[in-house]
């Protein structure tokens, strides 16, 4: 078989399996034509190790390509579609306002901290209290910001791979009704790499336990200070004074 | 080899050679008719089916001296379906092995 036998009856057989975009197809194979014969392989010789062009014809034929799935199962899907993604969204703005709730929280307390530390009392918001009290208070909170900021770490990762996995599910919905092929899904769990998750544990651990110590500490030492329990009544917290 | 199963090891070894560098056609065929015994012709359809899965994309770059060629490059979607099926396929022919050389110890 020659180079052009090859080619016509290659392009023919395409036609045949109303296989689209035969020229772009046949292109392929004059190149392999090309190729082989700058390296001195003469058209017989390249043709045999081609293969017969109406077994390779077939082969561009697509299982399931010509299964015309109906309108009224199409409209179907679509409002399912429509549906999901519209309870989707919903609690996905419902996940994203959480997200703003642990950053809010994450900031006052790193300004707190900022502020017992430096003695910085913004329009008088901070409660009266000895300087070396609000140092105790000070550590404390600023334990609770690094847990604050860990937790928020984990849930914007949760966050991030639950809409990456909701968009790749959506997508092979679509996919599998169009026939076309699947993605792979992807798992709600994000990946935080063992490492990083390891060194995360620990610092959870110390600053629950810094936080719980500083807590009950400042606790201790402004009522010793104040020379009662309720320390918050002797330095009239709540506008009056015990 | 039965050809169905020959087809899908094929679209992955296809797969593998892409995720080293972006290829045109004739590279693989050539690179895959070294290793294997299959006909040069049946790259070419694995090629176009992998394209229109969205796993792989074609672009045109200029040779010197020549017609310009048609490169194949790994989508996103192409190097995640690499790694998965990679992962899958060792076990699977880790496991066939096991079974035909006769070695069921479970310790492994």
């Amino acid at each position: 078989m020659t180079k052009n036998e090859f080619l016509s009856k290659l392009s023919e057989e395409l036609q045949r399996n109303k296989i689209g975009d035969t020229a772009d197809i046949v292109n392929e194979y004059e190149q392999h034509f090309a190729f082989k014969l700058s390296d001195g392989y003469s058209e017989e010789e390249i043709c045999a190790k081609l293969g017969d062009p109406a077994v390779l014809a077939a082969q561009f034929k697509r299982e399931g390509e010509n299964n015309n799935s109906n309108s009224g199962k199409k409209i179907l899907t679509i409002t399912g579609v429509f549906f999901i993604d519209l309870f989707a969204g919903m609690i996905f703005i419902l996940l994203a306002a959480w997200e703003i709730v642990m950053a809010a929280l994450f900031v006052s307390s790193f300004v707190l901290t900022v502020c017992l530390f430096s003695g910085i009392n913004i329009h008088a918001l901070i409660p009266p209290m000895p300087y070396w009290c609000g140092v105790v208070f000070g550590l404390a909170f600023a334990a609770f910001s690094i847990l604050i900021a860990i937790g928020s770490f984990y849930y914007t990762a949760f966050f991030r791979q639950s809409i990456r996995s909701f968009g790749r599910y959506h997508h092979n919905i679509l996919a599998s009704f169009w026939g076309k092929a699947l993605a792979p899904s992807i798992g709600i769990r994000p990946s935080i790499s063992a490492n990083t998750a390891r060194k995360l544990r620990m610092i959870t651990r110390i600053s629950l336990a810094a936080f719980i110590i500083f807590s009950i500490l400042a606790c201790i030492i402004s009522a010793l200070t104040a020379g009662g329990m309720g320390f918050w009544h002797v330095w009239g917290w709540f506008g009056y004074t015990g | 080899m039965n050809a169905q199963y020959k087809k899908g090891v094929l679209e992955l070894c296809v797969l593998s050679i892409l995720q080293r560098r972006d290829c045109y056609g004739y590279e693989i065929s050539e690179y895959l008719s070294n290793h294997i015994e299959i006909a040069d012709g049946t790259v070419y359809p694995i090629l176009r089916k992998l394209k229109s899965d969205g796993l792989l994309t074609t672009y045109l770059q200029e040779e010197s001296g020549g017609p310009p060629r048609k490169y194949y490059s790994l989508t996103l979607f192409g190097r995640e379906t690499f790694e998965k099926d990679k992962a899958e396929y060792l076990n699977f022919a880790h496991a066939i092995k096991n079974i035909l050389e006769g070695n069921d110890n479970d310790e492994e």
